[in-house]
């Protein structure tokens, strides 16, 4: 059953997933901007019956993948067919259709991180800081940092994707 | 997972670790989305200009301005064509954002982003495409795009073992985009490492006259000066010696003397083109190079900063040579060198004549009955450690029995605090959180011998006797004993005696009782000894002693020093003839020091047992590396032991621990009756020596099943913290005791000491060098424990090493253990590290980690 969608609820509801999803394939946040906004024109000006977020969203992925494509193949970084299909399973299996719940698990997972672990990612991420800067913080090597922010992002990984199943279950 | 599934989910965890922590959140795009669509149907016209002001960026990215214009003016018309100027858009950036660029640039490829990396590249390149910043990151994105697309054929290279070959050295790079290697902050130390050496009158290192010893020396018909492959360029700024090797040579490592020194060049299978461009210390990390020799960098041989991990991985393990061209100990340079092996099967152990004996690991025991006492000798060995680092070094993982766990904790050396007075070591207890085990806590017991300055050491009396047959005429063996024995005759005096006796070829003696300080005539004697494919051990050790009993030094060092790669045909055939030949002489103040050589002929279990006996050590050499340490730094402790018969004794409080389990020293286990037994023998503790010994321990309240530690034992000895009782009755207050399915063990009463807060009570007896009567000395614990992370930075890298040697041994007590988190612990307690040993440590751990990944 189709629900009629004006372009400015499809562009709110969805934009901010579709932006993401081009960061998961490799766009910086630049590019990410770029080919959202091109991802929605291209959609928008076609005829277009919404049903639902879930078909909604896999619509403008796939478009948004294109679009992605047709921008790196010129530079001959094109992905192989395999990395987009390993990139579409991830985000079909952990995101979906709404990435605000993939954020949520986040953040769960996130309150238990504690000790060293906690403190890398919060020196990475959100002061921004240079390995070897965190390094210096945290009276590590540079590669020690690059290892525990690696386990750590593992285990948040593994944190999340747990909840995620719990969830859904 | 699959490579790339893993590559997305942790791209994915990133991108909302930079959303959710760091804010990074998606622009809200809708007002610009719906004002182009407004404006396109308005205003087909000038696509350009209104792609430039809609997009939140970047002019630079043509296509996606020509697609958004096409797609505007698809709405109103369907039909258009565009005219864009690139330059226009180029304009929009300028000189000024080229530092944020490069930044921007440095942490995309930090985090392997390979791609976003290229495009600010290409961004850049419009700004000032003549810019020698702008071109050495175009350089770079290129080839780190290169690495990342071939990836998958390059691993499988690598793990066919064929590496890199033809395939990159015909690849489109060149030194033009030459990459640091192994990483610029690697450069950095090592300068810094170089410059100390040259403070200490290194300065002069004459690089020419050393490249001549190498190129005439090593594969002589295969370097560039006679129009072979090899190159070999020198970097006075770090005093290091790069050098360069075509893998096609398929060289084995090469071994080179100048009478002085021995050196080690194996580039043979890692085809690596060192360019001589430097690295400018005021670049960026990927921004350029300057004219100044800093640092050598290494284009195209596939290797690049991201990758060194997974090169380490792959078995490979850059390392640095000290090459000792003057002889007098002072490295003059070093040479870089890569290790590669480009068929694995050749370092594995299977079906060598390697033998190692079985180790059946500590389980743990309760603290109930005679079990709470622990009871072992002391173990200064190290030979475990340094023949596993050979096994690994050569690319495989080390027979499980090969890997004594205390050996490796004692091949470090540790800051303990020297004994006071005139007791010969220190002792002292540290508490603290078990690292693999939450649930457990990690108990060190450190002894540490007095140091006795080089002039105060009593005179020595050495007697080498050594393998000469067939099976040394190898490089690491014979050739590698001969610059050993050189340094360590540089150590001695002239009240200083040496003896050589072989027990292969034709002679017993080859020289006769000399002055420590007739260098010529015993570098002479050295020099003359060479490997024979005969045997004749008749004369061997019976001779070996005999002439070190004739000289016997009373008050000195009396030794006889074994080297061998494990052909024991010393005369005595039966090893257990042979094992009481040597207590015997033991008991009269001779002692063996046995050094191991070589590989695939090593009779490691033989050997140790043989240095026990003997009142010695035993130690394995690689390398000259080893060599030096061994002899040259620890000659104290090698030679000279300050306490013999070395015992320790702990007790535990059932109070405070409900089991333990030590950790290592399985074949120094004693009886707890054989502590105060002077005839038992124990080992020894030499000059400056370090001990380590560390135990796993679960505290009283802990749950957890534990098989065999509920079953009590039958005797009853006195103890200090508790009695067993006849009844299982209300007396019992053993904090296990009532526990469901427990085997009913005999009761325990807890006796007033037990309520000290006491964890134990550690008891020592040593003898003097040549005293035959023991002393006793006893410590306690209090029972406080601290977590992990706030132990002594000591505690900690001991720690990592014992859960490092868990692991390679598939140890069932290995708990939460893995080899990343031994990196994080060693690497986070390197500590000062001036030999480099612990370094060396993390580097081991990462090539363990590789393989046992395959």
């Amino acid at each position: 059953m189709s629900e009629r969608v004006s372009p400015a609820e499809l562009v709110q509801r969805h934009q901010a997933d579709v932006w993401r999803y081009l960061r998961l394939l490799g766009c910086d946040r630049t590019l990410a901007d770029d080919l959202t906004q091109e991802t929605f024109l291209e959609v928008i000006c076609r005829p277009f019956d919404y049903r639902g977020r879930a078909e909604a969203g896999a619509y403008l992925r796939r478009v948004a993948r294109n679009r992605f494509l047709m921008t790196v193949r010129k530079t001959r970084r094109v992905p192989t067919p395999e990395q987009l299909e390993a990139a579409e399973a991830v985000w079909a299996e952990n995101v979906g259709d709404d990435g605000d719940l993939y954020l949520d698990a986040l953040d769960e997972c996130l309150g238990q991180l504690n000790g060293r672990s906690a403190e890398a990612i919060d020196l990475q991420y959100r002061q921004g800081l240079s390995r070897e800067r965190i390094a210096e913080e945290l009276n590590m090597q540079p590669d020690g940092v690059k290892t525990l922010l690696r386990r750590t992002r593992e285990l948040l990984r593994q944190c999340v994707e747990r909840r995620l199943r719990r969830d859904a279950t | 997972m699959t490579d790339h599934r893993q590559h997305y989910a942790d791209r994915l965890v990133d991108l909302a670790l930079s959303e959710r922590v760091g804010g990074e959140t998606p622009s809200d795009l809708s007002e610009r989305i719906l004002a182009t669509m407004q404006e396109s149907a308005q205003e087909p016209v000038q696509p350009a200009r209104r792609a430039a002001h809609t997009r939140t960026s970047t002019p630079a990215r043509l296509t996606c301005a020509v697609s958004v214009g096409l797609l505007a003016a698809a709405i109103a018309f369907a039909l258009w064509t565009p005219p864009v100027d690139p330059s226009s858009l180029a304009k929009t950036y300028t000189r000024e954002d080229l530092p944020k660029l490069v930044e921007r640039f440095n942490r995309l490829i930090d985090q392997q982003r390979y791609e976003e990396a290229a495009l600010i590249a290409e961004r850049t390149q419009q700004i000032a495409p003549e810019d020698v910043v702008v071109k050495s990151l175009n350089e770079k994105a290129k080839f780190a795009l290169w690495m990342d697309e071939n990836s998958e054929r390059i691993d499988s290279e690598f793990a066919r073992g064929l590496l890199l070959t033809e395939n990159v050295a015909s690849n489109p790079f060149d030194d033009g985009a030459p990459i640091v290697y192994p990483d610029a902050s690697v450069w950095q130390e090592l300068t810094i490492r170089r410059k100390k050496f040259a403070a200490v009158g290194a300065a002069d290192a004459n690089f020419d006259e050393l490249i001549d010893l190498i190129t005439s020396t090593v594969k002589p018909d295969t370097w560039k000066d006679v129009g072979g492959p090899g190159a070999i360029d020198s970097f006075r700024g770090n005093l290091s010696l790069v050098v360069k090797q075509r893998q096609s040579l398929g060289a084995p490592n090469v071994v080179m003397h100048n009478g002085q020194s021995l050196y080690k060049v194996s580039n043979n299978r890692l085809d690596l083109r060192f360019s001589q461009r430097s690295f400018g210390s005021n670049m960026p990390q990927f921004g350029g190079f300057d004219a100044n020799e800093q640092a050598p960098l290494l284009a195209g041989a596939g290797v690049q900063v991201n990758r060194l991990p997974t090169l380490v991985e792959k078995g490979f393990i850059p390392g640095f040579f000290d090459v000792d061209n003057a002889g007098d100990g002072v490295p003059d340079a070093q040479i870089v060198e890569a290790w590669a092996f480009h068929d694995r099967r050749e370092a594995e152990i299977p079906g060598s004549a390697e033998e190692y004996t079985p180790i059946h690991e500590n389980a743990f025991l309760p603290v109930r009955g005679p079990a709470a006492v622990s009871t072992f000798s002391v173990d200064v060995d190290t030979a475990s450690y340094s023949n596993v680092r050979r096994m690994l070094k050569s690319g495989a993982l080390p027979h499980p029995d090969a890997v004594r766990i205390e050996e490796f904790v004692n091949y470090f050396s540790y800051d303990y605090a020297p004994p006071a007075g005139d007791t010969p070591f220190s002792a002292s207890m540290e508490l603290a959180g078990c690292p693999w085990n939450e649930k457990h806590q990690l108990l060190r017991v450190a002894l540490k011998g007095k140091e006795i300055p080089p002039q105060e050491r009593p005179a020595a009396n050495l007697v080498f006797l050594l393998d000469v047959s067939g099976s040394m005429d190898e490089y690491n063996k014979l050739p590698l004993l001969k610059q050993a024995m050189k340094l360590l005759i540089g150590e001695l005096r002239k009240d200083d005696r040496v003896t050589i006796v072989v027990y292969a070829g034709e002679a017993g003696l080859a020289l006769d009782t000399t002055a420590g300080d007739q260098t010529i005539k015993l570098h002479d004697a050295i020099d003359a000894l060479h490997a024979d494919g005969s045997t004749n051990g008749s004369a061997g050790i019976q001779l070996a002693y005999e002439k070190a009993i004739a000289n016997f030094i009373k008050g000195g060092i009396n030794r006889v020093i074994l080297a061998t790669d494990g052909d024991l045909n010393v005369g005595i055939t039966a090893d257990d003839a042979l094992v009481e030949f040597i207590k015997d002489k033991a008991a009269s103040n001779v002692f063996l020091s046995v050094l191991g050589f070589g590989t695939g002929n090593l009779k490691d279990g033989k050997l140790e047992k043989l240095a026990d006996n003997g009142n010695g050590n035993y130690a394995y050499l690689d390398n000259l590396k080893e060599a030096r340490k061994v002899l040259v730094e620890q000659i104290g402790g090698s030679l000279i032991a300050i306490a013999k018969d070395v015992k320790l004794q702990l007790e535990f409080n059932p109070a405070q621990v409900r089991a333990y389990r030590l950790i290592g020293y399985e074949n120094r286990i004693l009886a707890a009756e054989d502590f105060d037994d002077d005839a038992k023998d124990a080992g020894e503790i030499g000059a400056g020596h370090t001990v380590t010994a560390l135990y796993e321990l679960v505290p009283v309240g802990s749950k957890e099943e534990i098989p065999g530690i509920d079953d009590a034992g039958s005797e009853e000895p006195p103890l200090k913290y508790q009695r067993t009782s006849e009844s299982s009755d209300e007396s019992d207050s053993s904090p296990d005791a009532g526990k469901p399915g427990a085997a009913k063990p005999k009761a325990v009463k807890l006796t007033k000491a037990a309520e000290s807060g006491e964890l134990l009570t550690l008891a020592l007896r040593y003898k003097r060098p040549d005293g035959d009567v023991s002393t006793k000395l006893e410590f306690t614990l209090p029972a406080e424990s601290k977590a992990f992370n706030k132990a002594s930075r000591d505690f900690q890298f001991a720690a990592s090493v014992a859960s490092f040697a868990m692991l390679l041994r598939h140890s069932k007590h290995a708990g939460s253990a893995s080899f990343a988190a031994v990196e994080e612990i060693a690497t986070a307690a390197l500590g000062d590290d001036q030999e480099g040993r612990r370094a060396e440590f993390v580097d081991l751990v990462r090539v363990a980690e590789g393989l046992s990944k395959k």
